[in-house]
């Protein structure tokens, strides 16, 4: 078996105020696989997700992402692992440049990644993510957040990913269209094959979403295996009440008693 | 079921310069003394403005057609100053996003005693405060006198929240509404946020209307639910019974399309393409679900079905489903471990 794609070892984080955003955090993920985070606002989910984007310096610990330590290296030397790691941000209304058009958005972004690619490529891969040609003109205003969140994952997809972070980008849509875009992404890995690293706190999501999953509070892992397990058999108390507060236990339990 | 809150065939639509937007197209809801009702629907349903509405929480831009009668009488016809004085003591709200309803400048208590205070509920500062305090012990806050000392920012989400909650029913309402009130919150808190509004209820009889997304959410709280798309209610009925035999193809989609566990993934039954935005222009004669409906046919797009029963209390406004639609809802069923 090849060696994971991203190894995250003993990180810790904490913030000038004190909190302690990630206390030695450690997990991997595997080439074209999903790990799930899920935590509680908090928990530290997303300042492990800004280090492995490299938008947070960690106190202490070790990023390695295919074989190569991305802590303590200058910016530059990291240029061509960046593009390789891509984001879907949980805002798609913010993500995006209101005076630009969607076009313009992602040419801006292929040219900071260094990515080769032109108009013919950019609508390509926006029709891959189901959007035509006649909305890649308009402006994100002048679109839904379903779509825009379709055209956040065509720019996460631009300079040929490995890994793609997704933090809670499926968290803001309505349900009939957080469906369409799970498909979605699980469409991009099957055939593109990249890895997922799915922030969320919704656990039906990143139970659907994910083969691996991480539970996180107040910095700490508390939790961590395959997602089918720890939805049916949590073995963390922590785990099990987050489990157990989510309204379709809840009914499942009310339900079987 | 005598309803203590009925409304009937609202409208509410709003001029945005020249154009005229529907937002809410005839509704009718009956709500009893003790039950919650559940408005279920995506964005640009009509939902929140339906429960704004009641309140008649708009200004002149908004035009309101229909009755909401509360025991008999219309809150639509009343003269503003009549309704004000009815709003937060008969009829009373709690906002989606506390942190926006609190003032970020004032403490806690000085904002729940002004409140008292508008309502008459206190002769003295000193007995408005001791109330603010019996109010926070209500709502399941441990140390009162601290919160009230506190800010709003001092405070964590589920507690401004709680507090929300606390001025809502300080005047013990017959009729809550509540839009959204534990979409900003964490799962554990908003479990205890939800029972909340079930003990609340107990105690006073209260009648809730509750807006959200969530069919978890609805589940746990809603006796009766309303399922609105594009500005109208297609399904309403017993919260079971409308879950788990559902008679509208919308509602029984939007179940099909929650992650659950036991589909595969990848696999999610989603409905295509996206609900239509309230300013989106809407054939008057077709189904506002048709284009997305996969049980549609041709009378889909030339006659708009309206809601007719189909069980005990249960509507649905589908000309085409005509029995229970059979969806498998894995909510229900463990997944093995292998």
């Amino acid at each position: 078996m090849s060696a994971p794609l991203l190894i995250v070892e003993d990180l810790v984080k904490r913030y000038p105020n004190g909190v302690l955003a990630a206390d030695h955090v450690s997990f991997s993920v595997d080439e074209g696989s999903t790990i799930g985070i899920v935590g509680e606002s908090g928990s530290g989910k997303s300042t492990t997700a800004r280090v492995v984007l490299g938008l947070e310096i960690p106190d202490s610990g070790s990023v390695r992402y295919a074989g190569r330590e991305l802590l303590r290296r200058r910016r530059s030397s990291l240029r061509d692992v960046r593009r390789e790691v891509q984001v879907v941000p949980q805002n798609p209304q913010t993500s995006f440049n209101p005076r630009a058009s969607i076009l313009d958005s992602i040419r801006f972004h292929a040219r900071v990644t260094r990515t080769r690619i032109d108009r013919a490529g950019i609508l390509e891969m926006l029709e891959r993510v189901g959007i035509g040609a006649g909305n890649a003109a308009k402006y994100p205003h002048e679109l839904s957040g379903g779509q825009l969140q379709r055209c956040a994952i065509a720019r996460a997809l631009i300079p040929a990913p490995r890994l793609v972070v997704c933090d809670e980008a499926v968290s803001a849509l309505d349900k009939s269209v957080q469906a369409q875009v799970l498909n979605l992404l699980a469409d991009v890995q099957r055939d593109l094959g990249v890895a997922y690293v799915f922030i969320s706190h919704d656990l039906a999501v990143v139970e659907h979403i994910a083969s691996d999953v991480v539970v996180m509070r107040r910095g700490r892992i508390v939790e961590s295996g395959p997602a089918a397990e720890i939805w049916a058999d949590p073995q963390h108390e922590y785990t099990r009440s987050l489990l157990d507060a989510t309204p379709e236990k809840r009914i499942e339990r009310a339900l079987a008693s | 079921m005598t309803a203590r809150l009925r409304v009937r065939d609202l409208s509410v639509s709003f001029t945005r310069g020249e154009r005229v937007v529907d937002a809410v197209r005839g509704v009718d809801l009956d709500v009893a003394a003790g039950r919650t009702l559940v408005l279920l629907g995506e964005s640009g349903s009509g939902k929140s403005v339906t429960a704004n509405a009641i309140l008649r929480l708009y200004g002149r831009s908004a035009r309101l057609g229909g009755a909401v009668e509360l025991d008999g009488r219309n809150l639509l016809g009343l003269p503003a100053s009549e309704m004000r004085r009815l709003r937060g003591r008969v009829v009373s709200m709690v906002p989606q996003d506390p942190s926006a309803a609190l003032d970020p400048l004032r403490r806690v208590g000085d904002q729940i005693v002004e409140v008292l205070g508008l309502w008459g509920m206190a002769r003295s500062r000193g007995a408005a405060r001791r109330i603010a305090a019996e109010q926070l012990e209500r709502v399941g806050i441990a140390e009162p006198e601290r919160v009230l000392r506190s800010l709003p920012f001092e405070l964590s989400g589920g507690m401004r929240q709680r507090i929300a909650i606390a001025i809502a029913v300080a005047c013990e309402p017959q009729v809550l509404i509540a839009d959204e009130p534990t979409t900003a919150l964490d799962v554990t808190v908003q479990a205890q946020v939800l029972d909340l509004f079930s003990e609340l209820q107990r105690a006073n009889d209260m009648s809730i209307v509750m807006v959200t997304h969530d069919v978890g959410v609805a589940r746990m709280v809603g006796h009766d639910i309303a399922v609105m798309y594009a500005g109208r209610i297609v399904e309403r009925g017993p919260m079971e019974q409308v879950l788990s035999a559902p008679r509208h193809p919308y509602t029984a989609g939007l179940l099909e399309a929650l992650p659950t566990p036991g589909v595969p993934r990848g696999s999610l039954r989603a409905i295509p393409g996206r609900p239509p935005g309230p300013g989106e222009e809407l054939a008057v004669d077709a189904c506002a679900f048709a284009a997305r409906c996969r049980s549609a046919v041709a009378a889909c797009w030339t006659h708009r079905p309206p809601l007719h029963t189909v069980g005990s209390d249960h509507d649905a406004a589908c000309d085409v489903i005509d029995e229970p639609i059979r969806i498998s809802f894995p909510t229900l069923e463990r997944t093995e471990v292998a």
